[in-house]
């Protein structure tokens, strides 16, 4: 066993760490500091930037436009991206419909769009969750009848992240009511230009517009948009699934997050000296390193068994769950630690300290991390069939 | 012990939950959040004339006398209601404090209050006094004030505010009152978790003729900690109300939503978790009766203990129900439209007023002793 980095990696910590001081936007990384959301705008400068440089899709083979980063790589720039004070990238396109294209797409859709996401330019959502459609994904009823050269889809998504940004979105879509549930679904990319969808927002109880509902009226889309064959969408999905399981446990962020809270600690008065004298405070971030070490072994050990190689062992499942839980504790941490302070909402001037200030929506936005991508009780029903045989 | 409610105290409970009924909704607070309107005029008057306004105050002073646990009942019923209708904060905890003063100018401001006559807020605290309330920066000298107040309730609407601050020559605090109109007052408000308002209030070369200066010494800071003592079991109250409805809304919830051809109460995970829930509300709810109880004795010690161990456990175990509240519905739980992630943002505003967990443990172990019993194991 060798838990060291190794000179070579170490030396790409220190490219990594040296390009990241040049190119983090002054006005991102403000904004990445105090716990603030990006606007549409600045998420994909940053991204545009990362995209120029080759390092926006890290997971993606070179051949795709990618680095062709190993996962120690990848986990490296992850938490030196994260210390610089950027943010992360937003999953749908990089993380999700990319790797769907390069493993089951033909040539023609490879080269439409992958450059597109590989250099930021496109914003992707995605389209699986309808309102009677959540954890039982499969009951999904939005449909798409083909009629000539064209699907026609009708139906309704809901809980689509980013819809109101995004130039495409890729769906889970019924093209076949007939067979088993799972069988008669397939995956469709659809131009949200397209007549006949319509988005409405939905806000989140952190009071900002993430989410939205999608309409679908008679939408057509060209059959050329098909990804596989018909009735692949449920493999597809499940193949997306399982794909990236390094960066899901929210390592390099959730590390950041308790560095952000020790500086807010030392940085806020209280009484005659500061917060960070109060040796509960100071209990409590050490209650939570502890339990990020012990995520971010584990974390190292599902890198260090894919880089050589192996099949993804069974430390890697509980990732999803561990990882969510402590990004909430972390939040929750901050929030009660600031005290009065993280009641502030919409305050513009500091009140005692912004990062305290800003805590409280982070913290209301993260009680859906156990939520999205599949609830951690679906995530425990899973892990208790597959791998423990119950 | 006799932990049955007496007739009056069930039709005060009953009247409460009836007015909530009838003049108060989520849309109502889905208005009035963030809005700069938080005291109503016609719902202020209801409270009046239902006679909350004095229930939590002597007859000597034209109050009606009600007990710790009469006045819980009604924050209860607020906080079932998702009410931010600011009862506690801008009534009871400056009325409490006028009380607790105990001076003919004090009993004269209050019947003021008990009457609806003026409005009036508490300005307790400084930026960094965290929960300390003996830390404060605002001086008075020479008959001027200077310094800065912050967390005050919905500064923005009332007539006076009632101020915790400290003399220059020899340290010593002062509880006093000004007008918000005053010449030399001026804040800054913004919204807070809960939807209402709160300012930031700085004295700039403030006048204080002798006749505002209500109470010196260590009565102040007496009387300022009993007002905060006070509302700290109203605030639990508030939790258990809101707590209360989180629950029942989301065990509704798990009988309907339906996933995988069933209804998600029939997971067996999904049960446990509404077990969990309803067996810490018991729980919490023999704190709140006994907090309301103990909390109310003459005994400093006794009576801290008594508050400060039921809001460190309330902010344990309603702050998890709420959260859980939120997991069970799935993403609808995380959205403005429905009403559980308001009650989640409701209950975390009061955990964090007036001490949370970590700060009333730590009171507690003093208050018990346990704290000297620690260092004396350390030593050893
Ligand atoms: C912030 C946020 C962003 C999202 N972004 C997207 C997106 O971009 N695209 C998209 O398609 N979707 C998105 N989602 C939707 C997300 O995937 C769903 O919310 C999730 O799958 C749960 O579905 P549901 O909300 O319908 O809850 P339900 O499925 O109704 O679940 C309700 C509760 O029941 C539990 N439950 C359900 N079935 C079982 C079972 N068999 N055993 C035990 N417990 C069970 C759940 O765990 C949960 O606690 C997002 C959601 C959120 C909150």
């Amino acid at each position: 066993m060798n838990l060291e980095f190794s000179d070579t990696e170490k030396e790409f910590q220190k490219d990594v760490q040296s390009w990241l001081s040049d190119n983090v936007p002054a006005d991102i990384q403000e904004k990445t500091q105090n716990g603030e959301m990006l606007d549409k705008t600045l998420q994909q400068k940053w991204e545009q930037i990362l995209g120029s440089k080759g390092w926006l899709a890290t997971t993606w083979p070179k051949q795709y436009g990618g680095p062709g980063w190993n996962a120690t790589q990848r986990y490296i720039f992850d938490v030196e991206r994260a210390k610089a004070g950027a943010p992360g990238t937003s999953p749908f396109g990089v993380s999700m419909v990319g790797p769907v294209i390069f493993n089951f797409a033909n040539q023609e859709q490879k080269d439409r769009w992958l450059p597109g996401i590989v250099s930021g330019d496109t914003l992707w959502c995605q389209g699986y969750s309808e309102p009677n459609a959540g954890s039982d994904l499969a009951s999904l009823k939005t449909s798409a009848k083909k009629e000539g050269d064209e699907y026609i889809v009708n139906g309704q998504k809901i809980w689509t992240t980013q819809a109101h940004w995004a130039d495409m979105i890729f769906c889970l879509v019924r093209t076949d009511s007939t067979v088993k549930k799972q069988q008669g679904i397939s995956f469709l990319l659809i131009d949200m230009n397209t007549p006949g969808i319509e988005v409405r927002a939905i806000h989140s109880i952190d009071g900002h517009h993430h989410l939205n509902e999608v309409y679908f009226n008679d939408v057509r889309v060209p059959v050329e948009n098909l990804v596989g064959q018909e009735g692949m969408g449920w493999t597809i999905a499940k193949f997306l699934l399982t794909h990236e399981r390094t960066t899901i446990a929210g390592v390099a962020d959730t590390k950041q997050e308790i560095e952000r809270l020790k500086h807010a600690l030392k940085n806020t008065r209280s009484g005659s000296g500061v917060r960070w004298d109060d040796p509960q405070a100071r209990r409590r971030v050490a209650e939570l390193e502890i339990d990020l070490m012990a995520l971010e072994y584990t974390n190292f050990r599902t890198v260090a068994s894919t880089d050589n190689g192996n099949p993804l062992g069974p430390e890697s499942s509980g990732l999803k769950i561990k990882g969510t839980e402590l990004q909430q504790q972390v939040s929750q941490a901050i929030v009660e630690l600031g005290g009065p302070l993280s009641l502030a909402w919409d305050n513009k001037e500091a009140i005692g300290n912004m990062e305290f200030n800003k805590a409280t929506r982070r913290y209301n936005f993260l009680r859906a991390c156990t939520i999205y991508g599949g609830t951690n009780e679906i995530q425990k029903n899973v892990i208790a069939k597959m791998l423990l045989g119950l | 012990m006799d932990f049955n409610l007496s007739s009056e105290q069930k039709m005060l409970g009953d009247s409460a939950k009836r007015y909530l009924s009838q003049n108060y909704s989520f849309d109502i607070y889905l208005d009035q959040i963030g809005s700069n309107m938080q005291i109503n005029p016609e719902r202020w008057q209801k409270m009046l004339d239902l006679g909350w306004f004095g229930l939590p105050f002597s007859e000597e002073n034209g109050g009606f006398s009600g007990s710790l646990f009469d006045v819980s009942l009604i924050a209860r019923a607020l906080g079932e209601a998702l009410s931010i209708d600011p009862y506690v904060d801008n009534i009871v905890l400056p009325g409490k404090l006028l009380e607790f003063i105990s001076s003919p100018t004090a009993d004269a401001w209050l019947k003021k209050l008990i009457d609806g006559e003026r409005t009036f807020s508490a300005a307790i605290y400084d930026v960094d006094s965290h929960y300390d309330i003996n830390h404060t920066n605002v001086i008075l000298e020479d008959g001027v004030v200077n310094g800065q107040k912050s967390f005050v309730s919905n500064v923005g609407e009332v007539d006076y505010l009632i101020c915790y601050a400290r003399e220059a020559s020899d340290e010593q605090p002062i509880l006093f009152i000004v007008a918000v109109e005053e010449e030399g007052v001026e804040y800054k408000d913004c919204r807070v978790l809960n939807g209402s308002r709160s300012g930031v209030v700085t004295f700039n070369n403030l006048e204080l003729t002798n006749d505002k200066i209500l109470c010196v010494g260590s009565d102040a800071t007496a009387a300022a900690q009993r007002a905060i003592d006070y509302v700290t079991v109203l605030e639990c109250a508030a939790m258990i109300g809101a707590a209360t409805a989180a629950y029942e809304k989301t065990l509704e919830y798990a009988k309907i939503r339906k996933q995988f051809g069933t209804h998600i109460g029939s997971f067996q995970v999904i049960q446990h978790y509404l077990v969990d829930m309803f067996v810490e509300l018991q729980q919490a709810e023999s704190m709140l009766f006994m907090a309301t109880d103990k909390g109310a004795v003459k005994d400093v010690a006794e009576s801290q203990a008594a508050i400060s161990s039921c809001k460190a456990y309330l902010c344990k175990s309603v702050v998890a129900i709420a959260q859980q509240a939120i997991q069970i519905h799935g993403g609808i739980g995380v959205t403005e439209e429905l009403d559980i992630g308001h009650y989640f943002r409701f209950i975390t505003h009061l955990s964090l007023i007036h001490g949370d967990r970590d700060f009333h443990m730590s009171r507690y172990m003093k208050r018990t002793g346990l704290e000297d019993k620690i260092c004396a194991v350390n030593m050893a």
